[in-house]
């Protein structure tokens, strides 16, 4: 008996220990092996998730950029793509951005940039201030946590030689990191959610399929292309664009691992409104999302009545637009990314048809 | 330099810095791009104030930069290149972030007036240089094959893969790919573009999914546009010469492949359907499996595996067939006389999407059962006795 006394704590001190040690995964100083510019998101504090499709992994860092930025001005920086390959030591036609996040801590935007086109292209992580300095951001010996995305096993049982994930989009909602992905194999809509502080590797419990259906009773497994976390009576929501162009929102209670998810059609874009990048924001008691696309430049779309709104269920005829009321904003073409700034301006990148690509901030229309 | 060099010789021994012979040295691997940049002729006082100060990188850059000298921007406005500043030894050194670009014009500019003990009367120390580009700008890389390799294709195709002999560069895909129509029409937009593009890790096979928003009924896209391919038609799918590969060279020449389209595929593959020709023990004849209909090819190669009476996994390797109609599998090792058990995963695909598990488009109606079709199926092959016994 004396000895269970003893024994007893020490043994729950030691679960507790372990338990700790191999699944709450926070942050431990060292170099991230970031493989490839994927996108980016920032989390609470400073932390940044960056996405990493040739390693098949998320990671999260600190980047300790947590003051809001004393230089003053609006962000701007014209010309962004040349003054990235200046301090890269290249030149603009052998760099790719590949996403834009605003640190809500500082204000400061992050550029997740790919110096080089090949598969070794170097990943390259990019700050710009308000006072229009443009720096690389060291990764080395940072605060990091790091976890695997999960690959589906083959018959073989061994991985897939050639399957790699594309990561599309990645944002952090409520203590997740929600992650889209997109097969170069399997026609796959595999929405992953994972945990923050990472528990490990994510595994395939983290998989949420997605499916799109309404339309004549059809069903499809959609790939999402983007999304954002959008609050409806309460509940969070993602609010996501498939790549087939539908707008759909999802219960963010329902993307719980293994579940089959439809996401509910609000609206229907029409062609070539290729979905690239989105964010939401409220103005006049309002929210609205603000849609970047492949081709109409940036969308601005209505969210009223979104919490009850049905389900577009007829097949759309005459390629009439459906469900919420949308507004094109002229002015703003060749939009490629977008993020919030803050709650009246967003951080946008353009490209003109030279190539050029500017960094600008604008009011929220 | 001038300035410099007077002024040594009328200032004698003052507290001022004695030697102000100032040169930049390149300490470059010439091939890899590899190494630094180093500031000689920096006076001890100075480099020591160097190396217990606090200065950040932009700091540095005010007393020593580097930058790429492109004719376009003007040098007062191109940031210098990310790097490393050190007091190492006698010199200041800069080690870039990146190696340099060979065939780039590299300016470095050294601004004694900015050391922590200035030098107000020394000018500032500029050097331009080129790396050489080693490579010649030959072209080597081709499309080595294009999928899928059957004549006929459904009209839902769905997925379209480019194998290249080498690794290619990303940015360009949907500018350097195009679908034309038999009239010789080209068609717009026929494959859905994601910035990520969908390579794979060596950057040698690309995947192209025909746009599913065309394919899948019911939406704005299919409304408005109809599907990309039509049934009864042709079509050539043509790879442009110019797309650059990973070293920046273009193709060897451009790819073109021919192809007629069929009637949609809605059918989901069956490997209750298929002929599986068993080999004779003792051999190594190929374990042959033939489909009624062509699937897909890059889920062909790991989708299917042959495990032992033992249930462990058979090593060999696996040769798709002629118009992805057949999977032969080839042993390392000799067949032995008993029961193994073909693998499918479920995941497995047809041309038009449709896998084992799934068709593309599942009719609610007629539910399939999300959850209750096995993530893996199991044919039986019995490798009978060799008859020689």
């Amino acid at each position: 008996m004396r000895i269970t006394r003893i024994t007893l704590p020490l043994a729950a001190v030691a679960v507790a220990f372990l338990f700790t040690a191999a699944h709450a995964e926070g942050p431990a100083k060292g170099t991230p092996d970031w493989k490839s510019a994927g996108p980016i998101a920032f989390g609470p504090r400073g932390l940044l998730f960056l996405g990493d499709t040739q390693g098949a992994a998320l990671f999260a860092v600190e980047t300790g950029d947590v003051k809001p930025d004393s230089a003053g001005g609006e962000l701007k920086v014209e010309a962004i793509n040349e003054k990235i390959a200046a301090v890269l030591g290249t030149t603009a036609d052998q760099i790719m951005i590949n996403d834009l996040a605003v640190n809500p801590a500082s204000g400061k935007a992050y550029l997740s940039v790919a110096r080089g086109k090949g598969p070794t292209a170097a990943p390259v992580l990019v700050r710009v201030d308000h006072a229009g300095k443009v720096e690389v951001v060291s990764l080395d010996d940072v605060a990091f946590a790091k976890t695997a995305l999960p690959n589906p096993p083959s018959a073989a049982q061994g991985p897939r030689s050639a399957r790699v994930e594309a990561i599309t989009d990645l944002a952090y909602i409520d203590g997740r990191v929600f992650v889209a992905g997109l097969s170069n194999e399997e026609f796959s809509s595999r929405l992953l959610a994972i945990p923050y502080p990472f528990t490990g590797s994510a595994g395939d419990d983290a998989s949420i399929e997605i499916y799109h259906g309404a339309h004549g009773r059809l069903e499809t497994k959609s790939p999402v292309r983007t999304f954002v976390g959008f609050e409806i009576a309460g509940e969070p929501y993602l609010l996501a664009a498939y790549t087939c162009t539908p707008l759909v929102k999802l219960p963010v209670a329902a993307l719980k691992p293994g579940a089959h998810v439809k996401g509910e059609t609000i609206a229907e874009l029409g062609n070539r409104n290729k979905p690239l990048d989105m964010i939401v924001y409220q103005k006049d008691g309002k929210s609205f999302l603000l849609l970047a696309n492949s081709s109409r430049g940036v969308m601005k779309i209505s969210t009223d009545g979104v919490d009850h709104a049905k389900s577009i269920n007829a097949p759309v005829r005459d390629g009439k637009h459906e469900g919420q009321p949308y507004e094109t904003i002229a002015s703003l073409q060749g939009v490629t990314q977008l993020d919030k700034l803050d709650k009246d301006h967003a951080v946008i990148l353009l490209q003109n048809a030279q190539g050029q690509v500017n960094l600008e901030t604008i009011a929220l229309p | 330099m001038i300035a410099a060099v007077l002024w040594i010789a009328t200032a004698g021994t003052s507290a001022l810095p004695a030697q102000t012979a100032y040169a930049i040295r390149r300490e470059l691997d010439p091939k890899s791009g590899r190494g630094a940049i180093v500031v000689v002729g920096i006076d001890a006082g100075n480099l020591a104030a160097l190396a217990q100060s606090d200065w950040n990188a932009a700091r540095f850059q005010t007393l020593f930069s580097m930058t790429v000298a492109t004719p376009a921007a003007a040098d007062s406005q191109t940031p210098s290149i990310a790097g490393k500043y050190q007091v190492v030894g006698d010199v200041l050194r800069f080690q870039t972030l990146f190696p340099l670009r060979p065939g780039l014009k590299h300016r470095v500019v050294f601004r004694p007036d900015r050391l922590p003990r200035p030098d107000p009367h020394a000018r500032e120390v500029v050097e331009e240089f080129t790396l050489a580009a080693t490579a010649t700008p030959t072209s080597k890389t081709a499309v080595v094959e294009v999928y899928p390799t059957a004549a006929r294709v459904p009209a839902n195709l769905l997925k379209i893969y480019l194998h290249f002999s080498g690794p290619m560069s990303r940015g360009e895909a949907y500018r350097r790919v195009r679908l034309l129509e038999g009239s010789g029409r080209p068609l717009e937009k026929p494959f859905l573009e994601i910035a990520e593009e969908l390579w794979d890790a060596t950057g040698t096979r690309l995947t192209l999914l025909l746009d599913p928003g065309r394919i899948k009924r019911g939406l704005v896209p299919h409304a408005e546009e109809g599907p990309v391919l039509s049934a009864g038609r042709s079509y050539v799918l043509i790879v442009d010469a110019g797309w650059p590969d990973a070293d920046g060279r273009p193709l060897r020449s451009e790819f073109r492949r021919k192809f007629d389209v069929g009637p949609v595929d809605e059918t989901q593959p069956d490997p209750l359907a298929w002929k599986v020709a068993a080999p004779a023990a003792e051999t190594r004849e190929p374990l042959a499996i033939t489909f009624p209909e062509p699937l897909d090819h890059a889920l062909l190669v790991d989708a299917i595996a042959v495990l032992d009476p033992d249930g462990r996994p058979v090593a060999g390797r696996a040769v798709i067939d002629k118009s992805e109609r057949g999977r032969r599998f080839l042993p390392d090792r000799p067949w032995t006389a008993g029961t193994y058990r073909v693998v499918v995963d479920t995941t497995l695909e047809d041309l038009a999407g449709n896998s084992i598990a799934r068709p593309f488009e599942v009719d609610e109606s007629r539910p399939v059962g999300a959850g209750n079709t096995p993530e893996f199926k199991t044919i039986t092959v019995v490798v009978a006795p060799s008859r020689s016994r």
